[in-house]
């Protein structure tokens, strides 16, 4: 349960509620700063800044606080009302691409998503060798969503958060942009260090595989595709505290640290280390007992 | 033959293996195998629900529904992870509101505070809209009864018409002859027992008289019917 106590909190938000006398003001004057800092992040301009904290002000304010009445104490005031900010604001700017104010909702788009497109980016891709590749990445991304009047962005039918929306197809795009370009850089890197190592003319190679690099790519890709399936059988048998930890380990292009999954999972890391052991062995399992994995083997 | 490759494959994807972070492969390969295990699935986490989560407020069994929620729909883990990294931001570039912002904030919505359907109000605006408008048909009411034409319980009295029709406000109506009153009578109150020529019907020249009240005991030029049929009159006539 919550650590803090947030009986204060629930006094000053009941007290809003009831109109009691000074309660709006002693609330502003809590969680103005709050509510600042969270448009700073996601607004940027000052003058952005300063409509976008009478908004959120207001969307607390609206039909009778209602907002506000779904607070229950289960969490820190400050943490709900970032959060309530961060959904205000994301809901304004739906509204603009909804208004066909496109060139005024890119500009408050990217504000918005751009420190969350560059941790997908960056955890998906690490490493200080793939600054430029983060960077086509992430034009790659805008391209897309900007693609056929912002086709992708206005696909969005109210299921799920907005910003749940956005980022899960952030992520889709960056995986696309991933399987497709990736073996060809590692080509032309291959042939770059080659090239350096000896600059005749005639010891450039080409930018074609050869036919035992294309075999290789193609051994891998079979046993890429081989591993999908035993692993969407062993996620069916895992339970669902154990799915989550497979899909926060393949959010990452690296392995993840187990206090990292922990902060995500709000558990303790000891907690974690038994996860991931008891994810290894269902893995493990499952592969010795797959029928794509025999026939596999039976093949090589 | 042992499964050798793939027990390496995700024993450097899920292991944590030294060499897996130095593998250029490892990027591709759970981008591929992440997308192969997305379903598509949305779910929304309401913002009271992610607010306990993340500081810690859910007991076992909430986290675990939660759980389960995030492990079935990538977006609602998208959406959490990023207001995971939108709160620390928030702790790591905390800034102080300005002061003019704060003020204009507490008086601008200092009259409206209250205003929305506050459960101390225990006479809402609605109501207050009910009791004008009561008040309002019972003012119209009061005037209607005032102005009413009474009923004389007495039979023998005359009937005192409140108003004379103006032909004059009928400008389209047919040119008939007008009643012509009396000489010397001009202003006088028309009565109802006088007699007065029926409008429209009368030729211009009757001289046709009626007697006056006083003169019968009969109900005059109101009772087409017998005496029986006036409720209350049937002693009149007898």
């Amino acid at each position: 349960m919550v650590a803090v106590d947030t009986a204060q909190d629930r006094d000053v938000v009941r007290s809003v509620i009831e109109g009691k006398p000074q309660a709006w003001e002693r609330l502003v004057r809590r969680i103005a700063d709050t509510v600042w800092t969270a448009c700073r992040l996601l607004c940027g301009h000052d003058d952005d800044t300063r409509a976008a904290f009478s908004d959120v002000m207001e969307a607390l304010r609206a039909d009778g606080f209602r907002r506000l009445r779904h607070y229950n104490g289960s969490s820190r005031i400050e943490t709900f009302v970032a959060l309530i900010a961060r959904d205000v604001l994301a809901e304004r700017l739906l509204r603009l691409f909804q208004a066909h104010s496109e060139s005024d909702g890119w500009t408050a788009f990217e504000r918005f998503f751009a420190a969350d497109i560059n941790r997908i980016i960056n955890r998906r891709l690490p490493g200080a060798d793939r600054a430029d590749f983060r960077q086509d990445a992430y034009q790659d991304i805008c391209v897309a969503l900007i693609a056929d009047d912002y086709r992708r962005l206005k696909a969005y039918r109210g299921i799920g958060s907005f910003t749940g929306f956005v980022l899960h197809m952030v992520d889709r795009l960056l995986i696309d942009f991933i399987r497709s370009t990736m073996p060809l850089r590692q080509q032309r890197a291959e042939a770059a260090a080659i090239t350096t190592a000896a600059p005749e003319w005639e010891d450039i190679p080409s930018d074609q595989p050869s036919p035992e690099d294309a075999l290789l790519e193609q051994e891998g890709d079979r046993l890429l595709s081989l591993a999908s399936e035993v692993l969407r059988e062993a996620a069916a048998a895992l339970s669902e505290t154990e799915r989550l930890y497979l899909h926060i380990a393949l959010g990452s292009g690296e392995p993840i640290p187990a206090r990292e999954v922990a902060r995500l999972m709000r558990r303790p890391v000891e907690e974690v280390y038994k996860l991931k052991q008891r994810v290894m062995a269902r893995l493990r399992d499952t592969l010795d007992r797959h029928p794509a994995v025999k026939l596999w083997k039976a093949s090589v | 033959m042992t499964p050798g490759p793939l027990h390496a494959l995700f024993e450097r994807l899920f292991g944590g293996t030294d060499d897996a972070a130095k593998d250029s492969a490892h990027a591709r390969q759970t981008a591929h195998l992440a997308a192969d295990l997305d379903r598509g699935e949305s779910d929304a986490l309401d913002v009271v629900q992610l607010a306990a989560y993340l500081d810690g407020g859910l007991d076992e069994a909430k986290q675990n529904d939660l759980h389960a929620r995030l492990s079935q729909s990538p977006t609602a883990l998208h959406d959490l992870a990023s207001a995971d990294a939108f709160l620390e931001a928030m702790a790591a570039a905390r800034e102080t509101a300005p002061a003019d912002l704060v003020a204009s904030t507490i008086a601008i919505s200092r009259p409206a505070a209250t205003s929305p359907s506050s459960p101390r109000r225990s006479f809402p605006i609605w109501k207050w809209s009910g009791v004008a408008l009561a008040m309002a048909v019972a003012a119209i009411v009061a005037v209607v009864i005032v102005n009413r034409q009474p009923v004389p319980t007495d039979a023998t009295a005359p009937i005192t018409a409140k108003t004379v029709p103006n032909p004059a406000t009928a400008p389209d109506a047919p040119k008939v002859a007008q009643p012509q009153l009396p000489k010397g009578t001009d202003h006088a109150p028309v009565m109802a027992g006088k007699k007065m020529p029926p409008a429209n019907m009368a030729p211009e020249a009757s001289e046709e008289t009626m007697p006056l009240p006083s003169s019968r005991k009969e109900m005059p030029s109101m009772a087409p019917e017998s005496f029986d049929t006036v409720p209350g009159n049937s002693a009149v006539g007898q």
